[in-house]
């Protein structure tokens, strides 16, 4: 007896969420009625969980601007409309298409193209003459980027200040590997790397290289006005043979 | 002639649309991505994409929805494409004067004053509401906010009644847990 009526709680409980938004069928809002009435349990957890829909539709809302409204209608207003279409009568439309259909039609009575066509040929031999390129050296160039927007106020992103490249190892110029490599590094306060993370990678040898290269970069560390923070710069390295 | 009567009526139309809606847009925006001017922009993009289809949708009345849709989805996608991920790191584990910015970027029309004059149970509330799960906080916030029944939050978030039933009661719970810890309940 008591144990079907813990059951009976248990999925009370459950239906209680929808009960609160109105959103069980009748049969079921009644039931989940019934119960509260008797189970005080139930009416406790009922209330409270009502509590939490309000604390959380009283939550002050972000107040907007009240220019974003008016950049909007401008920024529509400004969308071109479409070029208007004239539109001709039916009757017209109809002889238009037949015209172009006999027209067609006339064309392909003409199996033999040849008079129509100019005699230039549609395609010559070009001569490709192969270009040497200067003999130029395998190398690594990195290049960084900041990977956010500034959304926040003087924030100014970490600088570099001293960067060791790395060169092609044997391992990778013998298998002739090229491509990029993509890292995150997080910049400590002191300007130092604090640690690296690969978002593309090449290959196992190609990423230790940059990693290693990062690891012993230098920074001027980000700040937020004065103050040095922890900040994120992205670095590129380009592997060319 | 016509036809530019009928964009004049358009637009028009579209115009008390936006002005009706740009609050709980913005809003519902800012809770998914946590950033005031994103937000903005986000808002502004989400207009601009629904006035371009809006001649193709036939009920204007579930306008709201179809537009929460919009919203969401740009958001997701300037999420994935700036990797807003780092902003929130930033954002979060940064002090600024002793505040974490996560305030100031959410709220940044209040002074600190008037920010310290807030009801204190409230910033409670939404400081944990800020801490969970995403999907569970953009349920919450569609249903207590936009109040918007659980087969509409299903178009809006692309999943099943049943679902939203199950996420919206497990959110509640976990909201629940939460206060009680922090003792916000009288």
């Amino acid at each position: 007896m008591h144990s079907s009526k813990q059951g009976d709680c248990e999925r009370i409980k459950s239906e209680l969420s929808a009960y609160i938004d109105r959103e069980l069928n009748k049969k079921v809002m009644n039931r989940v009625e019934e119960h509260l009435k008797t189970c005080s349990i139930c009416r406790e957890e009922y209330h409270t969980l009502l509590n939490v829909k309000k604390m959380i539709k009283g939550i002050k809302r972000v107040e907007v601007d009240s220019y974003l409204p008016l950049k909007i209608i401008d920024r529509v207003t400004e969308i071109k409309p479409l070029p208007e279409m004239v539109w001709f009568p039916v009757t017209i439309r109809v002889a238009v298409l037949i015209a172009i259909i006999i027209n067609i039609s006339i064309f392909s009575l003409f199996r033999d193209y040849r008079f129509m066509i100019s005699p230039i040929p549609s395609y010559r031999p070009i001569k490709i003459e192969k270009i040497m390129l200067t003999e130029e050296r395998e190398s690594i160039t990195v290049s960084f980027s900041i990977p956010f927007r500034d959304s926040i106020d003087e924030y100014t992103p970490p600088e570099v200040v001293s960067i060791k490249t790395p060169s092609y190892s044997e391992k990778l110029l013998s298998r002739n590997i090229e491509g990029t490599v993509i890292l995150n590094i997080v910049v400590d306060e002191t300007g130092d790397t604090k640690s690296v993370r690969v978002t593309k990678s090449l290959s196992s040898e190609a990423d230790s290289l940059s990693i290693a290269s990062a690891k012993t970069m230098k920074f001027n560390p980000a700040k937020i006005g004065t103050v040095k923070v922890k900040g994120f710069i992205t670095a590129s390295f380009l592997f060319k043979i | 002639m016509s036809i530019n009567k009928e964009r004049n009526n358009v637009e028009e139309t579209f115009e008390k649309l936006v002005m009706d809606n740009y609050r709980r847009v913005f809003n519902y925006i800012n809770t998914l991505v946590n950033d005031y001017e994103l937000s903005e922009d986000l808002t502004q993009d989400t207009f601009l994409r629904a006035y371009r289809s809006f001649k193709g949708l036939r009920r204007k009345e579930s306008f709201h929805v179809w537009i929460m849709r919009i919203a969401r989805n740009l958001s997701i996608n300037r999420m994935k494409m700036e990797n807003l991920k780092r902003i929130r790191f930033v954002s979060l584990f940064t002090k600024r004067y002793n505040r974490e910015l996560i305030d100031s970027v959410s709220d940044p029309v209040l002074s600190l004053e008037e920010r310290a004059k807030e009801d204190e149970e409230k910033n409670i509330v939404k400081k944990i509401l800020y801490e969970m799960q995403p999907r569970m906080r953009e349920v919450l916030i569609l249903k207590e906010w936009e109040e918007l029944s659980y087969a509409e939050i299903g178009k809006v978030m692309k999943i099943s009644k049943k679902a939203v039933k199950s996420l919206i009661h497990r959110a509640r719970e976990a909201m629940k847990k939460r206060l009680e810890r922090e003792d916000a309940f009288k």
